[in-house]
């Protein structure tokens, strides 16, 4: 494993504290649908600051897309939300992790539950779903503050859209929903759980990303809705 | 600032020491015996530093640090880690 020399090719507005980066790494090896990669920055007097970061591309190629949540008073992520132009350099390390992973032969019923940027990992195993044209149903559950908090919406809605019940997304609002919603706004309890995610009867395979609290919440109500300890996969992630 | 992760964290770290990813072996704890992937381990990050401790009772696993190119890792709390649970 080494570090390599990544350049920014675009970065794009996602939310007001979010941004999608891609980086073109030369050498890149291709990644699986919810792998992350380590960053590296290095101030001029030396001092580095690592962190990781879920890929929300999956697949071949040396071009490859993050998603970047700013975490206020963090030593990274403003800069890369904030700051950082095409043509910036930065060091990359990956791709990283072989556990939080969806495999494309995998039959299974997906139930990915995503909390705030946890929604990058997810995201990348829906596109790798659409891409391999497979066959499984996937289910999607976002956790969002508001409507406008909500990062890669319009390709979620638009995967939604699709005909077929190939991919379904639910969204939770967690301080306020659009005009007219109508289901409770709060924090997704065993309630919301019940209502948007595939029944323990599915069996389903069920990734769980976001903050430290929501995926510990989210996977303690899965367990005593009935789903097995097994089949729920979790990430916690930090990138501050 | 510390931060409350999981052992997914840790592959990029671990990747400097094996060339398998480390992550997704399982580990038993030596304090309750607790079999788990190292993924799900609960993680402390705190200025480069990181403490994975089991999932199960809380007692540490490991202890990494990276500094520049620089990894140590330490397994003291580890009684076992296998691709194959066979300890």
């Amino acid at each position: 494993m080494s570090w390599r020399l990544a350049t920014v090719g675009a970065a794009m507005r996602l939310t007001d504290s979010a941004r999608s980066i891609r980086l073109d790494v030369p050498g890149w090896p291709g990644n699986l649908a919810g792998q992350h990669l380590d960053l590296r920055l290095t101030a001029e007097d030396g001092y580095q600051a690592v962190r990781s970061y879920s890929i929300a591309s999956a697949g071949p190629g040396e071009s490859i897309e993050l998603g970047v949540d700013r975490v206020p008073d963090g030593e990274v992520s403003p800069y890369l939300v904030d700051d950082v132009m095409t043509g910036d350099q930065l060091e990359v390390r990956g791709p990283l992790g072989g556990w939080f992973v969806w495999h494309e032969d995998d039959p299974s019923p997906v139930q990915l539950i995503g909390g705030g940027s946890g929604v990058v990992p997810l995201i990348a195993m829906a596109r790798a779903h659409r891409a391999a044209g497979a066959t499984s149903r996937f289910r999607m559950l976002v956790s969002a503050r508001t409507p406008e908090d909500v990062l890669f919406a319009p390709e979620l809605s638009a995967l939604d859209a699709t005909p077929g019940d190939r991919f379904a997304l639910d969204v939770v609002y967690t301080r306020r929903g659009p005009e007219d919603w109508p289901f409770p706004i709060g924090r997704v309890d065993r309630a919301a759980l019940e209502r948007t995610t595939l029944p323990v009867s599915d069996s389903p395979a069920i990734f769980v990303c976001g903050p430290t609290g929501f995926v510990e919440t989210v996977a303690d109500h899965l367990v005593a809705i009935g789903h097995d300890p097994d089949r729920i996969k979790t990430e916690r992630f930090g990138g501050a | 600032m510390d931060e409350r992760l999981d052992g997914n964290v840790l592959a990029g770290m671990l990747g400097e020491l094996f060339d398998f990813d480390a992550t997704t072996a399982k580990g038993r704890c030596r304090h309750c015996g607790d079999e788990a992937v190292l993924a799900e381990a609960h993680v402390i990050a705190h200025d480069g530093e990181f403490v994975a401790r089991c999932r199960k009772c809380d007692a540490e696993l490991l202890v990494a640090m990276e500094h520049h190119d620089d990894v140590v890792v330490s397994f003291r709390g580890l009684r076992g880690l296998g691709i194959h649970p066979a300890y």
